[in-house]
Formats: C-alpha cells, structure tokens, sequence
C-alpha cells in the first residue's frame, strides 16, 4: 500500500518536468522561423565571402567547393524545418511562406555558383545573386 | 643544453597538443556569434586545467599509480565501475569527434569526402597507437600542432580594433541576437572543451608510461603552466579571428569549412596550408590521446596490464580494447552523424562527467598513503576547493542549459 | 578467545582497506588483475567456537567475483580464479607476487587474447618501434 501511494505521489512531478522541457522545446512558429533564416544568412554569407577568396586567388578551389557544398546542406535542412512547421496565424503563414520562398532562391544561388565554380568558368552574376538571396532572407526574417 | 632543448620540447608539446577538435569548434562559434564576451571562461578553463592535469601528474609521478587504479581502489568497485561507464562513453564520443575532424580536414583539402576518409583516419589512429612509440608519438602531435600559431598570426594580420576586442573580453555582455541562456551554455560549453577529462587519463597515464619520478616534477610543472596558458591564448585567438571576420557578416559558426575561412582571408594559401598541417596535427594527437584513454581506463579499471611501453602481445587486452573502441567510434560516425555535432555534445557532456574524474584526483593528491610527503599544500588545496564549487555547478548547470537552449540553437 | 599459537607478530593491515581493490602485479611489475575479492578460510558453522583458529586469507580472487561484489550474489567455488595467498611477496599501494604472470591460472584471459587476436595481427609481438 505504501509503495503505491508513493508511486501515485511521484507521477505529478514527473509530468510537470515532461511538460516544461516540451515546451521549452517546442520552440514558438515565429522563433524557429528567425532562426531559419538566420541559419540561410550565415550560409549565404559564407558562400559569398568563400567566393570572394576565390576570386582574390586566396582560396583554393577544394576549400571553396566544400564551403558551397555545406551551404547547401545549411539551406537544404532549413528549408525541411521551415515547411514542417504548422502556423496557427494567417501572418504566420505569410512569414513562414516568406522566409521559405527566401530559403529556396539562396538554394538556387549557392547551387548555381557551386556548379559554375566546378566548370572552372567565371562566376558572372552568381556573387550578386548571392547578395540579393541574402537580403530576401533578412527581409523575411523580420 | 640538453636539459633546456628537453624543457623546451615539453612546453611546445603542451601547447601544440592543447588545442583539440572541441576547442577549435566551440572556440570559433562562440567568437562567431558572441565575440569576446566568453573569454573569462577560457581563463577560467585554462587555470583548472593547469591545476588539474599537476595534480593527476604528481599523483602518477609519486605513487608510480595511474588515475584509474586509484579511483577504483579508494571509491570502491561500484562507484568506480559507474565512473569507468560515463567516463568511456564521453571518450568514445570524443574519439568519434576526433576521427570526424580528421575526416573533415581531409575534406577541405581534397574535396571529396568527408564519409570516404573516416574509415582511412580511423586505421591511421590504429596504425600509429599499435606500432610508434609514446614519446614520438607525442612529440611529433605536438610539434606540427604548433602550425596552429597561425590563427594568431591571421588575427594580426586581418588588423582588428584591438581596443573593440578587449572591451568585449573585458565587459561581456550579451549581444542582441542570443538569448542569455545560450551564452550560459556555451559558458558551459567552453569549459568543458577546455578541461576534457580525457586530458587526466592521458596525462597521468602518461606519465607512467614515460617512467616520470618525483625527479620530473620539476619539468612536468613547467610543461604545464607555461604550454597550458600559451594553449589557452591560442583557443582565444580561434575565438578572435573568427569574432572578426565572421561575427560582422552573420556567420554562426556550424561547420569546419567556415572556421577556416578568417585564416584563408588574412594570409591566403600558405596560411591555409599551415592551418591544415596544424589542424590534422591537433585532431590526429587527440584522436591518439582519446584511443589510449579508452585503453588506459578500462585496463586501469580491471588491473590488466597495460602501456605502449610493453609489446602489444605483453598488453593484449589493453589493445584490444582500443581496437574495438576505435571500431565503435567509426561505426558512429559511418552513421553520417555530422562530426561538428558530435563535437558540440562531447564537450558539454565532458563537463556534465567532470566531477567524475576530478572528485578523485582532488582525494588522492590528499592522501598521504599515495603521496607520502607531496600532498597538495593548503594554496592547491584552497584552489581546487573552489575549482569543485565550479565544477560541480557546471557539471550540474550543463543538461537544463541545453535544454532550455535547444543545444545553443 | 585465546590466540591461536600459529599466529604471528607483524603488521596488521585492513583487508578491506589495503587488499581489497589493489593491483596486483607480478615478479616483474606487470600488472595482474585487481584484487576482486578474497577467499578466507572456513570457519565451523552453528557451533562453539572456543579454540577455533581465526580465518585467515587463503587466496585473491578476481574474475566474476567482481560482478557479484558489485551486485550481490556468489559465484560458485568452482568458477573461482585464485591467486594463492604464499605467491604473495610483498603488500604495499599495490601487491607484488613472486611468481611470473604467466604461470599463474588467473592471467589465462590475457593469454588467451594474446594468443588468438593480439599476437595474430601483424607487429603484435614485437617492441615498439
């Protein structure tokens, strides 16, 4: 009998902690956007500094392939986080398509260069594709 | 001369082999998204490692006793056996970490990879724990890990705002971006990446295996509190090259292809070529050091004999259990977990595991069964009271931390 | 109770404290087992024991005495490793035996590793180069 009550006693405590750390996890809609986003900028940004140390003759072509290469992987896992979230809000939905629709023309951009980079031609327009993908990203996030 | 080329080779050791996979990783995200403001926390790593590693090195050097021999024998096989479990597992975790690094090096150079070369590093860990002595092996870490230099060199060279950079070492504050309890983590983060537990391990077990007497305790404190601090000023350079470069453009620190980049910018290709020699010097050395830490601990544990000083057929089981350590460390790893991430979690649950190793060490330097004569004197003994009080806040501190920072998300 | 006459004057340790859980090694220093746990003589069960002799140690065990040590139980006598209580040479932080690790029963685990993994792969049974 005794061990039972203790038993029931215990269980409370337990849930509350369950809850706490659910829903500390569970990260608000409007958070993890940000932090999509953020994550885009600083793969973007890496991209693009990457290609500029090319350019300047500073980076060998490995290094620069592999920074592209992770960006992708970046953006890639951003964009799978971003389109499973469920807003609860019509301007939720709007940001969330926002930083998506953002997501996805960095995608293109680092894609793009990344290809470009492995034909060994000139860059062109890519940098400033880059440059523009980063700044739709800051845009949406907010 | 001898003797000075012997102290010089000790300290350049220390330093070169101070650096590891989880300094490089948590220093340069921290320095990427915080900037400065956590450097208090290298210093305050810094001297607990320097207090620790003295300790567990005079113990082996006095007693002739490694670390494992002695927890064991003074907590009793319970405890110690629930020690030996969490201490190997946070290894083993390490080792995966280290391997992955190497693989990742490999991969900035050659651009394949970094799946392809984890199998080929994790072999190379093999051939070199199986065959080469410890004092070569060691030197030879520790020497070509010194090429780390370079980061300091790029952060003179990229000409920052000095000033600007010691005000945020000096005044930390959080920056607008991150949330307090991130910084806190990655407060937690930086100390356990620079007080590894493996460190202890190694370094007592080390010292048996290089025959240490009371005679080196002399060299041995040297090694420590002047490679170990210079170490320390590497760690935080890492910290600033990136706080330069990458912190202004928004770069969070997430994979090894952008630590790299502040280097590539201030001294182009031959800085690079430096920052891959040192960088596949410092993951090799511990990938080495955290191999024969698996070995040293579980043999210590059971009493079997153990040592790269004896022929691997005179200590069969000490390396079998490496080989089947590094066989575990690579299977995670052929997961496609990504090593940066292993790395994260190795270093914040070193610091949940270091009270494990460092309760015992602060007893038996104590104990004047073991010690005779050398006990810690009352300043050590101030000092690693207050070092536990740290410990043991950081340790507990580090779980809820991660939790409620969704792991420094 | 009256001292038995076979006991002698010495030191007197704690089992224990300085037997239990330290390292044993061999004539040459390499290291054995850990002391796991200890055999001690019988004593009669359920009856008087005036003029009964004391029990002493009569060997180490190591081996799944650990297990049961740790987690309660015992092993049978049968599946005992022993180290003899006369190989011992001398009892410090750590217990010297005077024997060579090789003829004792206890380190056949390590031989047997030695013999069938360790000592096939290739450099197994040389030095350190």
């Amino acid at each position: 009998m005794r061990v039972q009550s203790v038993c029931v006693r215990k269980m409370p405590g337990v849930a509350t902690v369950l809850a706490a750390m659910l829903l500390t996890g569970c990260a608000a809609v409007g958070d993890t956007l940000h932090d999509a986003a953020d994550a885009g900028v600083a793969a973007v940004a890496s991209s693009s500094l990457a290609l500029e140390l090319h350019a300047d003759g500073r980076a060998l072509t490995p290094l620069t392939d592999t920074v592209l290469a992770d960006a992708i992987t970046e953006l890639t896992d951003a964009s799978t986080t971003v389109v499973e979230l469920t807003p609860a809000t019509a301007s939720e939905e709007q940001q969330r398509d926002d930083v998506e629709h953002a997501l996805r023309t960095a995608l293109d951009a680092v894609t793009g260069a990344r290809a470009a980079l492995a034909r060994g031609g000139a860059m062109a327009d890519w940098p400033a594709e880059l440059d523009a993908a980063r700044a739709q990203l800051e845009e949406a996030a907010g | 001369m001898k003797k000075l080329f012997a102290v010089a080779l000790g300290v350049l050791t220390a330093i070169g082999g101070f650096v590891d996979i989880g300094d490089l990783v948590t220093n340069a995200v921290v320095g990427s998204r915080f900037g400065m403001s956590l450097a208090w926390v290298v210093v305050v790593g810094v001297v607990g490692i320097c207090l620790f590693a003295n300790m567990s090195g005079r113990v082996a050097a006095v007693s002739g006793r490694a670390t494992f021999e002695i927890i064991r024998e003074r907590l009793g096989p319970r405890a110690g056996l629930a020690n030996l479990g969490a201490s190997f597992f946070i290894n083993l975790m390490t080792m995966a970490a280290e391997i992955g690094g190497i693989a990742l090096v490999l991969q900035l150079v050659t651009g394949i990879g970094p799946m392809l070369w984890m199998p080929l590093a994790a072999f190379a860990v093999w051939i070199v724990v199986w065959r080469a002595k410890f004092s070569q092996l060691e030197n030879a870490a520790g020497l070509l890990g010194l090429s780390l230099i370079v980061f300091a060199v790029a952060v003179v060279m990229l000409g920052p705002d000095w000033g600007e950079l010691a005000h945020q070492a000096f005044v930390p504050t959080v920056p607008a971006s991150e949330q307090p309890t991130t910084y806190w983590f990655y407060a937690v983060a930086l100390f356990g990446a620079a007080m590894t537990p493996y460190e202890v391990f190694f370094f007592s077990s080390g010292a048996i295996e290089e025959g240490w007497t009371r005679k080196d305790l002399g060299q041995e404190r040297v090694n420590v509190f002047v490679g170990f601090p210079l170490g320390g000023l590497l760690s935080l350079a890492i910290a600033a090259s990136a706080a330069i470069v990458l912190l202004p453009q928004a770069i969070a620190v997430t994979t090894l292809s952008q630590v790299v980049l502040p280097v590539v910018q201030a001294g182009g290709t031959i800085a690079f070529c430096f920052l891959i020699v040192g960088m596949l010097a410092a993951f090799f050395g511990a990938a080495l050091e955290t191999t024969l830490s698996s070995g040293y601990t579980i043999a210590q544990y059971f009493g079997w004999s153990w040592g790269k000083f004896r022929r691997p057929a005179k200590a069969a089981r000490f390396h079998l259990v490496m080989i089947v350590g590094l066989v575990l460390a690579l299977a995670i790893l052929l997961t496609g977990v990504d090593p940066i991430a292993v790395t994260e979690y190795s270093v914040v649950f070193s610091a949940v595991a270091l009270p494990l190793t460092y309760i015992p060490i602060l007893i038996i330097s104590n104990d004047p069964d073991y010690m005779g004569a050398e006990v810690n004197g009352r300043a050590v003994n101030a000092l690693g009271l207050i070092y536990l009080v740290v410990i043991v806040v950081a340790a507990v501190a580090a779980i809820p931390l991660m939790i409620v920072s969704g792991a420094g998300a | 109770m009256m001292k038995s006459p076979t006991v002698r004057a010495g030191r007197v340790f704690d089992a224990h404290l300085h037997l239990l859980d330290r390292q044993v090694l061999d004539r040459d220093d390499t290291p054995i087992t850990t002391v796991d746990d200890l055999e001690l003589s019988d004593v009669p069960f359920d009856t008087d024991l005036d003029g009964v002799e004391a029990p002493v140690i009569v060997s180490l065990l190591s081996g799944a005495v650990l297990g049961t040590r740790i987690f309660g139980g015992r092993p049978p006598s049968s599946r005992w490793h022993r180290i003899p209580w006369s190989a011992l040479a001398e009892l410090g932080t750590a217990l010297k035996l005077d024997a060579a690790a090789d003829d004792l029963e206890v380190s056949w685990p390590e031989r047997w590793v030695r013999e069938h993994i360790i000592g096939r792969i290739p450099g197994g049974r040389h030095d350190p180069e």
